[in-house]
């Protein structure tokens, strides 16, 4: 289990910058979880990728819905946000390889259903990864969570 | 409407709405009192949804921990959704035409489906389902169409028979996606000698793009052909892409095709890299 709040205030070139495509556009979302597998060193892959990925974003794209809207929703940079599995292409892009991503939505109890099925998934022989993406009531910071199963 | 809600809310605090998704699912479950407290979530895997949500349910199936799924898919199209699409310069200033060689974008459509699905099916079945999510660009899937053909192999490898006799493509009749989808299929089916390459129909110029829900319009479609042995063309695409290689049924070579259809093989792709693809047959297919 890692978890990370990641700071939003000031968005400096990252050290990450050439792994992503036009990183500088990033919602708040897919930039915490870029910071976070680049503090996490990439999660040392030394053993095989997992057979699904779980995306955990309770408040879904929420945050980039109002972005857009607020924009004046003529901003296709903006736009392609606006959907809560949009960060799994960050993640492979950072990661290296693709996969298979559920990406699950079920309000409050979003990472606990996540978390369960996670769970019950590895009993029956699968490796499972959540990502989970906390929803902060301040716009400073984005809290990141991941979970091997 | 959960677009309008959306656009209605804009004004207040995004951090503190409930996603209005999840309110939808509560409501319809408890609507629906006869179904207990089932197993439920939401499946928001962009413009795959349907695909994917018929993967998860799909798992399970196998894991044998339901008898029974309710797969409901749905999009609405609302000044969100069309403003979005209108900033990315793909909808159509003519009509859809996928894999014409004078398309020029997509339409929007707006779709509600729902499917009850058994594991014991007797007509027609799913065979199987595959996803692969490519870390390449957000909106566009990669050029030699990796990612949907890496979905082809995983489909071959978990049916005990892999002969599509027709695809249902994905076309949203935009320039890039068409393309990449031909170059996907082309890729795979010449490198397997054992398998013929199938003609190719869609139902995006007739129905428009509903997102979302497009995977289980073409499921559905699909079934259709299944039961009726009647395959559509694409019948608004009249000028054939010489730079595309698969073969596209258009309004005459639909009239000619003969071939009885005992698989069908449906294709859907959306934003974040997200391909898949749904083998579904005729149950005594899989014999």
């Amino acid at each position: 289990v890692k978890k990370i709040t990641v700071p939003l205030q000031e968005r400096p070139e990252p050290a990450w910058k050439n792994k992503v495509d036009r990183w500088y556009q990033l919602d708040e979302m897919s930039y915490a979880f870029c910071v976070a597998l680049h503090e996490w060193n990439y999660l040392n892959q030394t053993t095989a990728p997992p057979d699904v990925i779980l995306l955990a974003i309770a408040g879904a794209s929420n945050v980039a819905d109002q972005d857009f809207i607020s924009s004046g929703a003529q901003s296709p940079a903006k736009f392609v946000y606006t959907l809560p599995n949009i960060s799994a292409s960050v993640i492979f892009q950072m990661l290296g390889f693709s996969g298979k991503v559920f990406c699950f939505n079920k309000g409050s109890e979003t990472l606990k259903f996540s978390l369960d099925e996670a769970a019950t998934m590895a009993k029956y022989g699968k490796k499972v990864w959540v990502f989970a993406s906390a929803l902060s009531p301040s716009m400073q910071e984005r809290e990141i969570q991941w979970f091997e199963f | 409407v959960i677009e309008d809600f959306i656009w209605q809310q804009s004004a207040e605090d995004a951090r503190k709405i409930e996603d209005p998704f999840a309110v939808v699912l509560n409501d319809f479950i408890s609507a629906a009192p006869e179904l207990g407290q089932p197993l439920s979530c939401n499946i928001s895997n962009a413009c795959a949804s349907s695909h994917v949500a018929l993967e998860y349910a799909q798992d399970l199936f196998a894991m044998g921990r339901i008898d029974y799924a309710i797969v409901i898919a749905a999009d609405l199209i609302g000044p969100f959704v069309y403003q979005g699409f209108y900033s990315l310069k793909v909808l159509s200033q003519t009509q859809n035409k996928p894999f014409s060689a004078d398309r020029d974008g997509l339409q929007l459509g707006e779709a509600i489906t729902m499917m009850v699905l058994t594991k014991t099916p007797t007509a027609l079945q799913i065979a199987g389902v595959a996803s692969d999510t490519e870390g390449t660009s957000i909106t566009r899937p990669s050029m030699n169409g990796a990612s949907l053909a890496k979905t082809f192999e995983i489909l071959q490898k978990s049916v005990s028979k892999f002969q599509p006799d027709l695809i249902v493509a994905h076309g949203t009749g935009t320039k890039f996606n068409d393309m990449a989808e031909d170059r996907a299929l082309h890729s795979f089916f010449s490198k397997n000698d054992s398998l013929r390459a199938p003609a190719v129909t869609n139902t995006k110029w007739s129905l428009g793009h509903t997102l979302g829900a497009s995977g289980m319009i073409d499921l559905i479609a699909a079934c259709e052909i299944l039961k009726s042995g009647k395959v559509f063309p694409i019948a608004a695409t009249t000028k054939s892409d010489t730079t595309l290689t698969m073969n596209y049924l258009n309004s005459t070579t639909a009239r000619d095709f003969q071939n009885p259809v005992q698989q069908v093989l449906i294709n859907s792709l959306g934003f974040g890299g997200v391909h898949a693809s749904l083998l579904v047959q005729k149950a005594e297919a899989s014999l």
